[in-house]
């Protein structure tokens, strides 16, 4: 009998479909060891029931064997929680994480949509709430019952009240969820309510975010933390400070997400102020200060717990990065590579130890140690007791799926009952052990905030992260460093501006960590620095310095040989080590095209292995694959008929979740149309890149080789390239020349490999500046005067011709990168010279600034019969000139004349057929005072509105598109005409100024914000308030203490003085005190509006900054004349109602809009609806489930 | 004696058969002398032929280093080796041998060995790597071309693969691995070096290393000496540059294979499959040519550093006799924490020698190979079971049950890592462990008064009985960790509680 035989045990027959755990994955502990017990009681001639005089010996002596009474060993009873499924339980409230931030990205869109999938699939009803409209988690058919809105403990409790939940899982949504249950809970909602918090209770949130419990609860299980010291005032944190003694410090607030406030201080001067920031930042007013403990390695490792008490470690992550840099910022490699077994032991001990001391009592943490890589001391630096970005990662690099199990744990189940998804027979409790390794690396977005140091600390300032796995180290870290699409088709191999570098400046880039840290390293060892010097300045490991310095060895290789004399050893060589075609192409002094003929006809091609979470132990059809240039492929593509989707890669300003919920619709809709679909991702926080979104999922870099690479393999009919931004359509044409010269067969033999959609070369006549000013003409369409400067003079010449202000930006970018509003020639002079370069090749585009102009953002569908529907017409809250993502917009328009709507219907409709649009298109629009339209930009894509409109109109226009490019017209679909809700949805932008220090907060036509949240209602005022509490603006909406007056500080430029009457007199009303600048108060003064003068900050004290700490400003409206001494001035007014929280609003039309928010607050209270109530007819629901993701 | 058997020139007084599982020497020159680094009475030679390769001739000439203890006298501890401490990765050291820092890569010399450069070296228009240099071949005919590196020649193993992402210096020394091949399927290895505290016996008795990547540099404060040199030192064949996962697929596939491995570019790909196909692990006795040969006794606990016993002190004394079957140095640590007296005795030491020491408990060790193949050891463990609380670990566990009447078969391809679940059935907890094994116990052929106590959850095979009639207690699997989680450590306090409640 062979019981090790997977088909024969017991445990594997259920299960066929992976849906629910409840089927019977495994039978409970106590029919297992029946059925044992059972076998050898038939084998044995007596009966069980004959009497116990009757029993023979033997079956006496097994009858005591379990009489526990005798037992030398205690038994130790099992606890209630091992029963299983929870069913005192019906309903369960789900917190969402809100609105991307530097700190909280996607990963929690991830979790939630995880924890959603599951708690549905054991039968559970989910309320979820979550501001943020990106997410795929919000999506109507997902939850039961959906809020999108601010996420305030108040209108919690409202929802609490409405839908009383008898849970409430905190553990999913990042920072802001635990943050905002503890409130909960303090406010006593939860116990009015009789709601249960499960996953974490709040005595384990307390004692891991609470800086002191911790460090006391490390104590007393004899772990070491670093020496450190708790303050809550700053006179605390100086007297800390002196019992450490001596610089540097690092100071960590409580509860606070991806160490906002925190930093590193190495003088007095710094310390103060970094704990400054650090208390207010805080919720409880709390810094931990301790010792640095810079150079030593740091260490993650993620840990699961059930109820009855199992714990398994998930995965272990090593930062190369050593301690210093916050671990969303570092490169970090999993799983740990320089510990010995004793040394990972010893941390895996540790993590147990500390998740039962902090007492989660089920779900998954996460645990960060700190190893002194000269004797191996380890103290333990913080543990995050929900799911974290590393969970998010852990998860994508082992296939173990942590937040849905941690759902499932929190409602009762042990890990042993859960069945691994990926082997479906071997239980989830289990320690995933991986045959590859998985390189993160982080990016970042300091050239938008100008003024802030490109300097990574302990407070992380990544916007996104792209991940990438290969065989080896090396071979990871070179994808990784691809897919990041910072320019670099791989680590080395290139001209990099570091090369030209002096000595002093690599070493100082070596010692600060930084954005730029590896390359400087390459530069260094190119020039010959020995890896020893290079672990002295940067404390990096020496192992991966090594593997590096290899990497450099081959380089140096490859340059003394040509590329035919490579030979196909050679290449697999060069190959296995990650480098790309165009590396390779670049030292062998060839191109990349030559590079990849020579490499397909020696025969050296990818193999595509899989990722199974067991190392390939038991069998696994899990289809999540990375390339490799092993010996054996593991992909196995199928002959059906299949659609490769190509995502957006790692988050960025301008590119983020919202491209990532339009890959997962036109995934969902398209699988359930019946295509087989291929995702094509590199970035581990989304849902895209969940195993289970997609049929099959490649994680790999997009680049042209790789996409190139998987499309021989795959021979998918059609490839979606529209959804992912601006990433993939860069693809687009290579993609169309790479095929046309290929002649591509599809894989079920139906026809030729297409690019799906609008076509390559429509998508360049609309990112052609002069093919598509062509078109424009053509049909008519106004658009600003501008032209394109090819050089210096040419920009003079077309600014003098249009007259200033003029838009200046560099040609094909995203996200109005370098994008800037100018008024002088000296200005534009100075922009050419700093700003971008400008040459033949990359012509920098010139257009006349609309000023006090609405903008207009429209979103419509075209098939590929020509018939086109507008998806929604929004309006900006920002006038033009503040870029799209940055300003707040609202669907249905408010102000905007049915005539000029009539216009940019039939100009966008017009657009459309003649781009031979097919699937979505973006076109944004001004409006001018007098009523003129422009088309300011066309987009043959899917935009970042997307998911807004959708959830506003109650039509997913991703999923209709990704049909419509499969050959599907908007009739099939059902889909032809405009939808104009009754409600209000007002989408609002969350800006990440206070994690960059230094620079301006103004808005601009550069993109900066991060995220975004939405506020819907009825009312449109309303529907603004909710969206701008949602942002986490504090409006002031009560009157002050003892009835004192709030106030407003105004201070307007000359440009938009016209406006301050109507904005004063709105205040006025409202009750508020006026303050004002000189300039502004004598503009007031004359209109006879009642104002207090104030002084600015260089015009002596008391000023307006003063007023602003001493907490006697509660809202700011403030326009920047953009002169020299406002840029001084005005600045640090800014930063300081950053510091202090105190709202500020940067545009007239956003200050005219807060001021109507704030009326109809004070005379309505906020009422929370579900998403699914604002369409009431049966038949929108219906279409709202159909068209959501697939359960 | 069959065509690939070796003879013995024997050290012990009956001749034992073997099958090629012992370290090789390359056949040079110099390997006719034995390394300096032992002294030369602790060597036995051995002999082997193959009728079937072109002529009969000496393939190699083997080497066999014994456990220390077969000097013949009782050593108070085998832990002989000068304790190193190394305070840091850049500064060493007393080491005798070409250590970690600065790290090394490994150069490629044409068609030579690997040998070791500083990683400063000066740029080289040479190929920056190795070419291949080795075949292992596997049973099912599939060649798999490789770079050798470690020792040279020609071996013979069992192929199995382990997918513990750390411990592999432990995994080297565990004398459970002989006469295999081990494969890492954690595809960078040699990352942290070797050091002197991490080893589970003194010397390395499985067949040969099979990996991904060898690590062109090491990194650890603890290392003192890089893991190429150090199987070179200790004989064993190594290789990288593999597909390892491909090559485990394959055993998942299709069970262990017997696998060749050889750096000879004069055997053929043909000769070295019949080889395979000609060589046998089941039914075959590896643990006497392991075992100690005379008893010892052991006191060296678990260095404080590494200690991860809770709970009390334990003061009590108790005398365990371990029978070593190819014991891992753990074992005895843990025991040792837990205030146990250890005597280690050769896997044939009559049972009436062990009562005779009056014991409180008896382990029977982990140990390589067939359970069915030493039914001396089986006669041993029936004589002692009800005289004196048992503990039995892997071989020691498969040991009882035969002893108990039932019945061991061969795994497809058994486990070998160290994140397997097991269910605690007693407790209803979950462990995580360590396993090494090919062969398990059939619960269905035990008697009904054996208790089933834990199970391993991948598979449901028995990884666990007890019977407290017998005072008898076993575990498929390793709680001694090294390498692996420390979940069931608490398999040692239940021994130690049996015994108290015996002793009472």
């Amino acid at each position: 009998m062979a019981l090790c035989n997977p088909k024969l045990s017991i445990n594997s027959i259920p299960s066929s479909s992976s849906s629910s755990t409840s089927a019977s994955f495994p039978p409970p502990r106590h029919i297992s060891s029946l059925f044992l017990f059972r076998r050898r009681r038939r084998r044995h001639p007596y009966p069980a029931s004959l009497s116990a005089s009757k029993k023979p010996g033997l079956l006496r002596l097994l009858a005591r064997a379990h009489d526990k009474d005798s037992d030398p060993i205690s038994w130790i009873p099992r606890r209630p929680g091992t029963a299983g499924k929870r069913t005192d339980i019906q309903k369960i409230m789900i917190l969402g994480a809100g609105p991307i931030v530097i700190g909280q990205a996607c990963e929690f869109d991830y979790s939630g949509t995880q924890a959603c999938k599951a708690l549905r699939d054991e039968g559970y009803e989910v309320v979820l709430i979550n501001s943020n409209p990106a997410t795929i988690m919000t999506d109507p058919g997902l939850a039961n019952r959906t809020y999108i809105g601010p996420m305030t403990p108040e209108l919690v409790e409202q929802i609490i009240a409405e839908e009383r939940p008898q849970a409430l899982l905190p553990t999913m949504g990042g920072q802001t969820a635990l943050n905002l249950a503890v409130a909960l809970h303090e406010s006593g909602a939860l116990a009015r309510y009789g709601v249960e918090l499960i996953g974490a209770k709040l005595d384990a949130i307390r004692c891991a975010e609470d800086r002191d419990l911790f460090k006391k609860a490390m104590a007393s299980i004899g772990l070491k933390t670093p020496p450190s010291g708790i303050a809550n005032t700053i006179e605390e944190c100086a007297s800390v400070a002196d019992e450490i003694g001596g610089f540097p410090l690092i100071i960590r607030p409580a509860f606070t997400l991806g160490g906002t406030g925190g930093g590193i201080a190495y003088n007095r001067g710094e310390f103060e102020s970094i704990c400054r920031a650090g208390l207010a930042a805080s919720l409880t007013t709390q810094v931990l200060i301790e010792k640095s403990l810079l150079g030593w390695k740091e260490y993650e490792l993620e840990v699961m717990r059930d109820l009855a008490d199992n714990v398994v470690i998930i995965c272990s992550i090593e930062n190369i990065d050593p301690m210093g840099v916050h671990t969303g910022d570092s490169i970090t490699v999993a799983p740990a590579q320089t510990l010995t077994d004793k040394e990972y032991q010893r941390l895996r001990d540790y993590s147990v130890a500390i998740i039962r001391k902090i007492g989660v009592e089920c779900g998954g943490s996460n645990v960060q140690f700190a190893v002194n890589p000269v004797d191996g001391e380890v103290m333990v630096i913080e543990m995050n007791p929900r799911v974290s970005r590393s969970s998010a990662l852990a998860s994508k690099a082992t296939g173990f799926p942590i937040a849905k199990m941690a759902a499932k744990l929190s409602v009762g189940y042990t890990l042993d009952q859960i069945p691994n998804d990926i082997t479906k027979k071997t239980p989830a409790s289990f320690e995933p052990s991986i045959d590859y390794v998985v390189t993160k690396i982080p990016r970042f977005a300091f050239e938008k905030f100008p003024g802030s140091q490109p300097i990574l600390t302990t407070q992380m300032k990544s916007v996104g992260e792209a991940m990438a796995l290969g065989r080896t180290f090396q071979e990871s870290f070179q994808k990784a460093v691809r897919s990041l699409e910072c320019g670099y088709a791989g680590w080395g191999c290139a001209h990099i501006k570091e090369l030209d570098w002096d000595w002093e400046q690599l070493k100082y880039s070596l010692r600060v960590p930084n954005p730029d840290r590896i390359h400087a390293i390459y530069a260094a060892m190119r020039k010959g620095m020995k890896v020893d010097e290079i672990h002295d300045l940067s404390f990096i490991d020496k192992w991966f310095l090594s593997q590096l310095k290899e990497l450099v060895e081959v380089e140096n290789f490859l340059q003394t040989i040509s590329l035919d004399q490579l030979t196909k050893d050679d290449l697999y060589e060069v190959k296995r080590r990650g480098f790309s075609d165009k590396q390779i192409a670049y030292a062998t002094n060839s191109t990349e095209k030559e590079v990849r003929t020579k490499r397909i006809s020696s025969g050296v091609i990818p193999a595509y292995k899989r990722v199974d979470t067991c190392a390939a132990e038991f069998e696994a059809n899990t289809p999540y694959m990375y390339s490799s240039y092993d010996f054996e492929c593991e992909s196995a593509p199928t002959k059906m008929k299949k659609v490769l989707i190509l995502g957006g890669g790692p988050n960025r300003i301008g590119q983020g979740i919202e491209f990532d919920y339009c890959c997962c619709h036109a995934s969902f809709a398209l699988r359930q149309d019946g295509y087989e679909t291929i995702m094509m991702n590199s970035n581990p926080e989304t849902v895209s890149t969940d195993y289970d979104t997609s049929d099959r999922l490649y994680f790999e870099p997009l680049t042209i080789e790789d996409v190139a690479n998987v499309l021989e393999i795959e021979r998918p009919d059609g490839i979606i390239v529209q959804f992912g931004g601006q990433t993939p359509l860069k693809l687009a044409v290579p993609i169309q020349q790479y095929l046309e010269e290929k002649k591509l067969m599809s894989a079920n033999g139906t026809g030729p490999v297409r690019v799906w959609g609008t076509s390559p070369d429509s998508i360049d006549a609309a990112e052609d500046r002069e093919r598509f000013n062509a078109i424009l003409n053509e049909l008519q369409i106004e658009q600003p005067k501008g032209g394109i400067a090819k050089n210096e003079a040419d920009a003079l010449s077309i600014a003098s011709n249009i007259g200033y202000p003029v838009v200046v930006r560099p040609s094909y970018v995203l996200g109005g990168r370098a994008m800037e509003i100018v008024y002088t020639d000296e200005k534009l002079l100075k922009y050419l010279e700093t700003a971008v370069e400008v040459d033949p090749e990359r012509p920098v585009l010139v257009d006349k600034y609309l000023s006090d102009a609405t903008e207009i953002d429209v979103d419509a569908m075209a098939d590929s019969e020509g018939n086109v529907v507008i998806g929604g017409i929004m309006e900006h809250i920002e006038q033009a000139g503040i870029h799209s993502g940055d300003s707040a917009c609202s669907l249905p328009t408010k102000t905007v004349s049915n005539k000029c709507l009539d216009i940019i219907r039939s100009w966008t409709i017009k657009l459309a057929k003649r781009l031979g649009v097919c699937g979505l298109m973006n076109c944004q629009y001004a409006i001018t005072a007098s009523g003129d339209v422009y088309l300011l930009e066309a987009n043959p894509r899917a935009s970042r509105t997307v998911p807004f409109v959708s959830k506003a109109i109650g039509h997913p226009i991703a999923k209709y598109a990704s049909l419509v490019m499969s050959g599907k017209s908007i009739y099939d679909i059902g889909f032809t005409s405009e939808v104009i809700p009754k409600h209000v949805s007002i989408k609002e932008a969350v800006l990440p100024f206070e994690k960059f220090q230094g620079c301006d907060v103004l808005l601009g036509p550069e993109m900066r914000s991060t995220g975004e949240v939405m506020g819907v209602d009825f009312d449109f005022h309303v529907a603004f308030a909710k969206a701008q509490i949602a942002a986490g603006q504090k409006l002031p909406v009560d009157d002050g203490l003892l009835g004192n007056k709030k106030t407003v500080f105004l201070s307007l430029n000359d440009l938009t003085k016209p406006h301050l009457a109507s904005i004063a007199d709105g205040f006025l009303q409202l009750g508020f005190r006026l303050v004002a600048t000189s300039g502004t108060a004598r503009v007031l003064e004359l209109e006879n509006i009642p104002v207090e003068r104030v002084l600015k900050m260089h015009e002596g004290r008391p000023h307006a900054g003063d007023m602003l700490s001493n907490g006697e400003i509660h809202i700011m409206v403030i326009t920047s004349s953009g002169d020299a001494l406002d840029s001084i001035d005005g600045r640090q007014l800014r930063r300081m109602a950053l510091a202090c929280k105190i709202p500020l609003i940067t545009t007239v039309s956003g200050a005219l809009a807060t001021v109507k928010a704030l009326r109809s607050l004070k005379h309505n209270s906020i009422k929370m609806l579900a998403l699914q109530d604002y369409f009431h007819s049966v038949e929108e629901e219906l279409d709202l489930r159909a068209a959501s993701s697939t359960i | 004696m069959s065509k690939n058997l070796v003879t013995i020139i024997p050290r012990a007084k009956q001749p034992i058969s073997l099958s090629g599982f012992f370290p090789l020497v390359p056949l040079d020159s110099e390997s006719l002398t034995p390394p300096p680094f032992l002294p030369s009475h602790w060597m036995a030679q051995v002999h082997a032929s193959y009728a079937d390769c072109t002529s009969t001739s000496l393939v190699s000439r083997r080497l066999r280093r014994f456990h220390p203890s077969f000097t013949g006298f009782t050593l108070s501890s085998p832990h002989v080796h000068v304790r190193l401490h190394m305070h840091s990765t850049s500064h060493v050291s007393t080491s005798p041998s070409p250590n970690s820092s600065p790290p090394h890569f490994y150069k490629s010399m044409k068609g030579g060995s690997t040998l070791l450069s500083g990683c400063d070296d000066s740029v080289s228009t040479e190929r920056p790597w190795k070419t291949s240099d080795a075949r292992l071949v596997l049973e099912d005919g599939s060649v798999w071309m490789a770079k050798s590196f470690g020792a040279s020649g020609t071996q013979i193993g069992e192929v199995v693969f382990n997918t513990s992402l750390t411990g592999y210096q432990e995994i080297l020394t565990d004398p459970s691995y002989a006469g295999q091949f081990v494969l890492m399927t954690n595809p960078h290895i040699g990352n942290t070096g070797v050091n002197l505290d991490d080893e589970e016996s003194n010397q390395c008795f499985l067949a040969g290393l099979v990996i991904r990547s060898i690590s062109m540099c090491t990194s650890n404060w603890r290392c003192s000496e890089a893991l190429g040199d150090y199987l070179k030192k200790q004989n064993i064949m190594a290789i990288y540059d593999v597909d390892t996962r491909a090559i485990t697929r394959r055993l998942r596939e299709d069970g262990s294979l017997i696998g060749v491995l050889s750096t000879d570019e004069s055997t053929t790909d043909k000769e070295l499959i019949e080889m395979a196909h000609k060589w046998k692990i089941v039914g075959v006795d590896l643990i006497s040519g392991i075992s100690c040969e005379a008893p010892y006794n052991w006191s060296e606990k678990t260095d404080t550093e590494w200690e991860f016993k809770t709970g009390s002190d334990y003061r009590e004394e108790f005398h365990v006799v371990a029978y070593d079957f190819g014991i891992k140095h753990n074992i005895l640590r843990r025991l040792a924490s837990y205030g146990c007296k250890v005597t280690v005795v050769p896997s044939k030491w009559p049972a009436s020698e062990t009562l005779k020491l009056n014991p409180d408990g008896v382990l029977f060790s982990n140990g390589p190979g067939d359970p069915a193949a030493v039914p001396y050891a089986v006669e041993i463990v029936k004589d002692i079971i009800g005289k004196a609380p048992v503990f039995g670990i892997c071989m020691g566990h498969q040991l009882l049950g035969q002893a108990l009447g039932g019945k061991t078969f061969k795994m497809k391809f058994g486990h070998h890592g160290g994140n397997h679940p097991v269910c605690n059935l007693r407790k209803g907890c979950i462990e995580i462990s360590a396993q090494n094994h090919n062969y398990a116990v059939d619960p269905a052929s035990l008697p009904p008064s054996i208790e089933m106590t834990h199970i391993n959850l991948n598979d449901n095979s028995c990884a666990g009985l007890r019977c407290p009639e017998l005072k008898i207690m076993s575990l498929q699997y390793h709680p001694e960790a090294s390498p692996g989680p420390h979940d069931s450590d608490l398999a040692f306090r239940e021994f130690i509680q049996l015994m108290k409640g015996t002793k009472s």
